[in-house]
């Protein structure tokens, strides 16, 4: 059989396919659009508090210096995160305008940036843990908490709340990590589909 | 929404269905993407206004979000036993079994080929042109020519045809 018959013949199956309901659609993507936009709106509304909050740390009177200096330092950090999750909707914004290979880059690429992001989150865990565990090292002595019930009172909680977060936040970037992982090594086997040695579509 | 979308829709509604059927073998999320397609033809649409070429600029925004898809649902398999819905059985139930069965082997054949190749049949099967092949993907006729060619052995291999 020449080529030509198999596409003619493939073609016609192909296109016994049914269609949209052009209307159900539309009432699908309104709905969505609705979602995205509440969405959009509950992130905004976040973030005004976040700011406000991290605002009044700065402003506020008879605020501790290691509390303002938390403060700044958040400020930066806070305004990464926002940006970082801003570009995670690059892909769909950009949806005309990048070939299947640039998408897929894009993509691979910001996998590899969400890798190194959660190791530098692995590392500040560990070394604000480290320091704070330091400037408390006095404290810890069991010589100052067991004849001490004011300092055990402060201890056990400070301890128990912030180890518990620093736990759940080692074991969040562990995950994330691995999804990252698994999604490059995806992206990067679609990747090899779809280019020559050379890295040009083939 | 802008009626510009409700005449895209109308228009090349048979196109998105298809593309998208190319990369979801699962009703819900096949239906999940086209809105997604959907909403990116919408934010789209402002940055093409050359009537000529809309046809390729509907097809390449479909595509992209595809391979978006296909990235973001690593596991989930790629055939189907079965079609939902097709069009009226006006040749008897034989036949529109019949034409039931090569369908779903077919979209499974495509579903089963690299993403390049995919992509490539996809619009073969819509009619376009190589050159409009070529144009939408952003590669050259030559290179249409040769995915098309390793296209059809795949799918012949994959459809258990004499190659």
């Amino acid at each position: 059989m020449k080529p030509a018959d198999d596409w003619n013949r493939w073609a016609q199956t192909w296109q016994q396919q049914p269609s949209i309901n052009v209307d159900q659609l539309r009432q699908q993507v309104r709905r969505k659009q609705w979602r995205m936009r509440i969405f959009i709106v509950w992130r905004v509304i976040g973030a005004i508090i976040v700011v406000t909050a991290l605002t009044r740390l700065q402003m506020a009177p008879g605020i501790p210096i290691p509390m303002r200096v938390w403060g700044g330092i958040m400020f930066p950090l806070f305004a990464l995160i926002f940006y970082m999750r801003v570009r995670q909707y690059r892909g769909i914004w950009n949806a005309a305008s990048e070939g299947t290979v640039d998408l897929l880059r894009l993509t691979a690429k910001r996998a590899r940036a969400g890798i190194r992001l959660a190791w530098t989150n692995v590392a500040a865990i560990i070394l604000i843990s480290v320091v704070s565990l330091s400037f408390a090292a006095p404290y810890l002595m069991p010589v100052r908490w067991l004849h001490d019930p004011n300092v055990r009172h402060v201890l056990a909680p400070l301890i128990a709340t912030n180890g518990a977060i620093a736990i759940a936040a080692l074991v969040i970037n562990a995950s994330y990590m691995h999804r990252q992982r698994a999604r490059l090594h995806h992206v990067e086997a679609l990747l090899a589909e779809v280019t020559d040695l050379d890295g040009h579509p083939n | 929404m802008a009626q510009d979308l409700s005449a895209l829709l109308q228009e090349y509604g048979g196109l998105l269905a298809h593309i998208a059927s190319s990369y979801e073998a699962d009703a819900a999320l096949r239906q999940d993407l086209l809105q997604d397609i959907t909403l990116a033809l919408w934010r789209a649409i402002p940055s093409c206004r050359n009537d000529a070429s809309m046809k390729m600029f509907v097809a390449r925004v479909a595509h992209n979000r595809g391979a978006s898809h296909v990235v973001n649902r690593m596991r989930h398999p790629k055939t189907v036993d079965l079609i939902e819905e097709l069009p009226d059985a006006t040749e008897g139930p034989e036949t529109h079994t019949q034409l039931q069965q090569n369908l779903v082997r077919l979209q499974n054949a495509v579903r089963s080929l690299p993403l390049n190749l995919r992509q490539t049949v996809t619009l073969a099967f819509e009619g376009f042109s190589h050159q409009e092949i070529g144009d939408t993907l952003g590669i050259s006729a030559n290179n249409v020519d040769v995915r098309l060619n390793r296209a059809r052995k795949a799918l012949k291999t994959a459809l258990g045809e004499s190659t």
